[in-house]
């Protein structure tokens, strides 16, 4: 009773949160989606925090460390290297999309490379993508919400309440309610983190150190990279080395975050969310220790992703403390699923809809709340049905996502990139990811295959753009020297 | 025939129209000169820190510190290899943006 209080409390401390936010913003597409490009250091700090690191993160993350022991280390060491070159992209992107006023990754890439069908692909690709990742949070909310009410709430009411309550905010106040839900959800996200990941391993083994002497006493393999696979076998360098470039390539090409580069009010900020996202990348840390503090103690998990609240529930802990974890799950949940589906119904708009369909700004807004409604749906009837395996699918979308990053480094880097050449590029990677995908038999050698796709991508994009005619050196200058902001 | 060359270099020189250095034109003369050097030079720096780091957390690199033993601050060597290059990579962005900041102020 008290931890369902304690849920109640929480999701009405969101939906006011939420709600508060939209206050100020302009009744215009600008402020509905890039929040009249006007997020501080705070808010941005904690959209890109709170955004990475997600319900699969949060029970992910132990279930990957309580299984695969050593091969999660790879999740711990591609997000600085993934962020870095943002501190240039990020500020670069911002000063174009705030000139052309563009508030989507589609229209900033066919503002250099001019085509319809751009869009339309990036669209498709950036909606195909997102539905899976919007699913995966709302079912992990779901489970949360079970497990600790020990069902009586069952999954399809939990996922239904957190979540309504996330599309109400999302078509009340915008991105403005994403940022400022996504700070409040942050600060619980970090601040359950690091108590629970210090307070599990104490109460269990007497320490972090006693933690993992007595894993390396009993099972030294698990805690050697590159780790285990997810069937117990050891896991290969190619795939472990493989998978932190794919994803070091992809992080800030999910559309959900490379569209906050129009948000921020100013370059400086997006450069300083950049030099402190380490920081938020430490929260790995802790829910690593939860996972392996699992490891002696739960002999075998049918679903590892469950350790976190298996220990949750049957280590004899205060009332209080379950009812924050899942506060903390529901932050990690709700977080990046508000951005996710905020992100999924702009861009079927003004990315899918908009280039060939003339809209007014009413119209645009009143369509992005629609698809809001709509995905939502979508998502939530993928979230309460058992089918497909909607990891699978999130696995094989980052290796497709990462496929948008050679374009927009040409699109802002490489003067001789045309149109037809960043069209071949996405087709041919994408193709490469997805046939790899289907067919690992296939694979020259153990990699990801969306490195693979990225190595096609590269030099289709490369060989077409050769081969076309080269664009007009003034509209390529302003992509490669966008003109800085004036103070 | 090398004096000759340099001669006729020399001589195009001054005949043609003085045309001022592009550093000089700026009104923080030889102190913007003096701020540049360091930040090309920082952002270079950045570039190769995170090739380096890129290397040392793959394959072959990371192999060197695949073992758990010996316990870092109670952590396993493998895992503390990965935070401390967290770590790393946090201060060159913070030495990155300290002189990028410098430029523009």
């Amino acid at each position: 009773m008290v931890i369902l209080a304690m849920i109640v409390a929480y999701l009405a401390l969101t939906l006011w949160v939420g709600l508060r936010a939209g206050r100020g913003t302009s009744a215009t597409v600008d402020g509905f989606v890039a929040g009249d490009r006007n997020f501080g250091f705070l808010v941005m700090y904690f959209v890109t925090g709170a955004t990475v690191f997600s319900a699969f993160a949060f029970l992910g993350g132990p279930g990957w460390a309580y299984s695969r022991g050593a091969a999660a280390f790879y999740i711990l060491s591609y997000g600085v290297l993934g962020m870095a070159p943002w501190y240039v992209i990020g500020p670069k992107a911002a000063r174009i999309g705030r000139r052309f006023g563009q508030v989507t990754q589609a229209q900033f890439l066919t503002g250099r490379f001019r085509s319809r069908g751009l869009s339309l692909v990036i669209a498709v690709i950036s909606i195909a993508a997102l539905i899976p990742y919007i699913t995966l949070q709302m079912r992990g909310a779901g489970i949360v919400i079970e497990a600790v009410t020990e069902g009586r709430v069952p999954l399809w009411a939990g996922a239904a309440a957190a979540y309504g309550i996330v599309v109400v905010y999302v078509l009340i106040s915008g991105v403005s309610a994403v940022g400022w839900t996504n700070t409040l959800q942050g600060v619980f996200m970090i601040a359950i983190a690091w108590s629970l990941g210090l307070y599990l391993p104490t109460a269990l083994y007497g320490g972090i150190g006693p933690m993992f002497e007595a894993i390396i006493a009993e099972r030294p393999e698990l805690l050697e990279l590159p780790g285990l696979t997810a069937a117990g076998q050891p896991w290969s360098w190619g795939a472990y080395s493989s998978a932190i470039l794919v994803s070091a390539v992809g992080i800030t090409m999910w559309p959900h975050l490379f569209m906050k580069a129009f948000t921020a009010r100013d370059e400086r900020i997006i450069r300083r969310t950049v030099v402190w996202f380490p920081t938020f990348q430490l929260f790995l840390v802790p829910v690593f220790l939860i996972g392996f503090a699992g490891v002696l103690f739960v002999d075998s998990l049918s679903q590892p992703d469950f350790i976190l609240p298996y220990l949750i529930l049957n280590v004899e802990l205060p009332v209080i403390v379950v009812g924050l974890f899942c506060a903390g799950a529901l932050s990690a949940s709700m977080s990046t699923g508000d951005a996710l589906i905020h992100a999924t119904a702009a861009v079927a708009v003004e990315d899918g809809l908009h280039p060939f369909l003339s809209l007014s700004e009413t119209r645009q807004r009143q369509l992005i709340r629609t698809f809001i409604v709509v995905f939502g749906a979508v998502a939530y009837f993928f979230a309460v049905t058992e089918g497909v395996s909607l990891v699978v699918l999130l696995l094989t979308s980052y290796g497709i996502i990462a496929q948008l990053a050679p374009a927009v480094v040409a699109a802002l880097f490489w003067r001789r990139a045309t149109t037809p050449g960043v069209i071949a590029g996405l087709v041919v990677g994408g193709a490469t990811t997805l046939v790899f995908f289907f067919l690992p038999e296939l694979k020259p050698i153990d990699v990801h295959e969306g490195l693979l796709g990225l190595v096609a991508h590269v030099l289709a994009l490369v060989l077409v753009s050769m081969l076309t005619t080269q664009q007009d050196d003034a509209h390529v200058d302003t992509y490669v020297n966008p003109v800085a902001p004036t103070i | 025939m090398r004096v000759s060359s340099i001669t006729k270099l020399g001589a195009s020189a001054l005949s043609a129209p003085f045309v001022p250095p592009t550093s000089v034109t700026h009104t923080a003369g030889c102190s913007s000169l003096g701020g540049q050097l360091p930040k090309t030079l920082i952002r270079r720096l950045a570039i190769g820190f995170f090739l380096v780091y890129l290397l040392a957390v793959t394959w072959p690199v990371a192999t060197l510190f695949r073992s758990p033993k010996p316990l870092i601050i109670g952590i396993p060597l493998s895992m503390a290899w990965s935070i401390g290059w967290i770590l790393l990579g946090w201060v060159m962005l913070l030495v990155l943006d300290w002189f990028e900041n410098k430029g523009r102020r």
